[in-house]
């Protein structure tokens, strides 16, 4: 183990938590659009049927979790730079046969 | 209002439709309470450092401050929508009530909400029994049209209240927001961007595009802005940055370009190939745009998160203010074919005329294809660097474009690409197994009537396979005669259908020869 393994899991968590919220979020954009399907299938004629569905709600929490999930990349790809250094430092204190200082 | 209809209205639906949407609603804070924990846990002294994790820092508080904004409008716009359906409850009972009553007492009731009779009656001369009937009708007549005028104001008032709401979301909650915004729009309409203005910048200009992409992912959401606000000229060429801030930055200059002079042939002719790719109702991006050289690049579809891209690069005398909406036009018949054969795989095509292309007499002379090749390979790289891995790109070259391509090869590193076809080629300059991709993924396609495939001008007649390497696809079409060489793009053409394929990956589909 070493002082990167910590971070590895760190970031591993955090991008792992993200991506998480962005899938609820996901699914409240999903469930958003299925709502004011509803409401303008309840009650024709009304501004319900003829103004809601073009208030972009939807798209709004859609947006939100792309984004959300382009920073979930992100803290991901920092886990994945993070672990190759650290498979690289192991390897070479492997070849060096003993101790190599890890930088932070 | 028709009361036929507001009777029939499902109040129970719209009760727990309603309620739903409320929940939704104030869920937003519970997704800015998860994500701030996120926040808190990468912001802990030494769990999150190195090259981009300050601007990653500030870019999650931007969405962070993104999302929280979002929530009240969205509440406010779910409690006036409990608001109304409350009075349309009440109009719909009335409504009910006044047909229920129509019918029991022989009042009839129209769409329109008409009465017959109506509430006044006239009894002179009739016998008491039959004046009393019809009184009574009118009684009841009244008692409708009573009921029928709660209806319509219960409704006009719900209809009033919820246009109110809905305007309140889309002007204060989130101005400007609409189907078309990305969350740049958003985060810039709530004023929500982070905050690194002290941080001097410094665009690397000159550099590799895997570099360029790299510095640019390190940036905060303020600070590319910043950049396309201040550098639009500069960020718009850079490759390696991301296509919605190339296209955000290219389109300011033609803004510029167009203020200056309305009637630039140039700018006109690229706003004018804009709306051609507009037509397919896919994000379109303005990925290039070189006023000096009079060179530009329009992709359909976008090139940010594509799985697979197809960079069109055109042959002799293509040039942008007479040809940019044809070359357009191209991409979005590839676009669309590439939809056909399969709706599921997300495809960006880019219309790249990024090369000053030679005219008839200069084409038989490769000059032209060293001098356009460093852009070529430099644009595929760009798109090939995009951050958390790049899309399966191919590189379609048609007539001189391929000779463009078969120089862009021979540019130092790898070209980048996965798929490159070559169609109507008089000859690339390199062999199939020079593209640096697999030799059986260098596909080559000739139409009949092609006179210019024929000419051989730069080396061995890549359709001839047997001796040049590669895949020979069919590339025949419907045009009996004439010229053959404009005819790969037609819907008609095998080509086309081939290129769709091979973009979309379904290699099993690609019709050989």
């Amino acid at each position: 183990m070493t002082v990167l393994t910590v971070q590895i899991a760190i970031l591993d968590a955090a991008a792992e938590s993200l991506m998480g919220v962005c899938g609820t979020v996901r699914a409240a954009a999903g469930d958003l659009g299925e709502v004011v399907t509803a409401l303008a299938v309840a009650a024709p004629e009304s501004a319900l049927a003829t103004e809601l569905p073009g208030v972009p709600v939807e798209h709004l929490a859609e947006v939100i979790a792309a984004r959300g999930q382009v920073l979930a990349a992100r803290v991901a790809d920092s886990a994945r730079a993070y672990r190759e250094l650290e498979a690289a430092l192991l390897g070479r204190m492997e070849r060096a046969g003993g101790v190599v200082p890890v930088p932070r | 209002m028709n009361p036929y209809v507001v009777a029939a209205w499902d109040i129970g639906s719209l009760r727990a439709a309603s309620a739903r949407f409320v929940e939704i609603a104030e869920s937003t804070r519970n997704w800015v309470t998860r994500g701030e924990a996120v926040r808190a846990a990468l912001a802990a002294p030494g769990a999150w450092d190195g090259v981009g994790s300050l601007a990653g820092l500030t870019d999650l508080a931007g969405w962070l401050g993104v999302t929280a904004r979002s929530g009240p409008p969205l509440s406010a716009l779910a409690e006036g929508i409990v608001e109304a359906v409350g009075w349309y409850g009440q109009a719909q009972q009335a409504a009910a009530g006044a047909l229920r009553t129509a019918a029991a007492s022989g009042v009839a009731v129209s769409a329109q909400g008409d009465v017959t009779p109506g509430a006044q009656a006239d009894t002179t001369g009739m016998a008491p029994e039959q004046a009393a009937a019809v009184l009574d009708r009118a009684a009841a007549a009244s008692t409708v049209l009573a009921e029928l005028d709660r209806c319509r104001e219960a409704t006009a008032r719900a209809d009033a209240l919820l246009r109110s709401d809905i305007g309140q979301f889309l002007a204060l909650g989130v101005p400007g927001f609409d189907a078309s915004s990305g969350f740049v729009d958003l985060a810039l309409a709530l004023n929500v961007t982070g905050n690194l203005a002290s941080r001097t910048l410094a665009v690397p200009v000159g550099a590799d595009p895997e570099v360029v992409a790299f510095w640019w992912a390190g940036l905060s959401l303020d600070e590319q802005l910043r950049l396309i606000n201040d550098s639009p000229e500069l960020i718009g060429g850079l490759d390696g940055v991301s296509a919605w801030a190339r296209d955000l930055a290219n389109r300011a200059v033609l803004e510029e370009l167009l203020r200056a002079n309305p009637l630039d042939p140039f700018a006109l002719s690229v706003a004018a190939a804009l709306q051609v790719a507009a037509t397919t109702g896919q994000p379109v991006q303005l990925y290039l745009l070189d006023p000096e050289q009079e060179l530009a690049g329009i992709a359909v579809g976008d090139l940010d998160t594509a799985d697979g891209v197809a960079i069109l690069v055109p042959g002799m005398n293509t040039i942008v203010t007479a040809d940019m909406s044809a070359h357009v036009g191209d991409a979005v018949q590839l676009w669309e074919t590439t939809q056909v054969v399969d709706p599921t795989g997300s495809v960006a095509v880019l219309a790249w005329i990024g090369y000053d292309t030679p005219n008839t007499a200069q084409a038989p002379f490769g000059f032209h294809a060293e001098w356009g090749a460093p852009a070529l390979a430099a644009t595929v790289a760009g798109v090939a660097a995009r951050p958390g891995g790049g899309p399966k790109t191919t590189v379609i070259a048609h007539s001189y474009g391929t000779v463009v391509t078969g120089k862009a090869a021979q540019e130092p590193g790898p070209l980048g690409a996965d798929a490159v076809v070559l169609v109507g080629s008089p000859g690339v300059g390199v062999r199939a197994g020079e593209f640096e991709v697999p030799a059986e993924e260098v596909y080559v396609g000739e139409a009949d009537w092609d006179l210019i495939a024929d000419a051989a001008w730069h080396g061995v007649d890549p359709s001839e396979t047997w001796l040049y390497g590669g895949t020979c696809i069919e590339a025949g079409s419907q045009r009996l005669f004439g010229n053959g060489h404009t005819a790969y793009y037609e819907p008609t053409s095998a080509a086309l259908w081939n290129m769709a394929y091979i973009v979309q990956g379904h290699r099993a589909n690609v019709a050989r020869c």
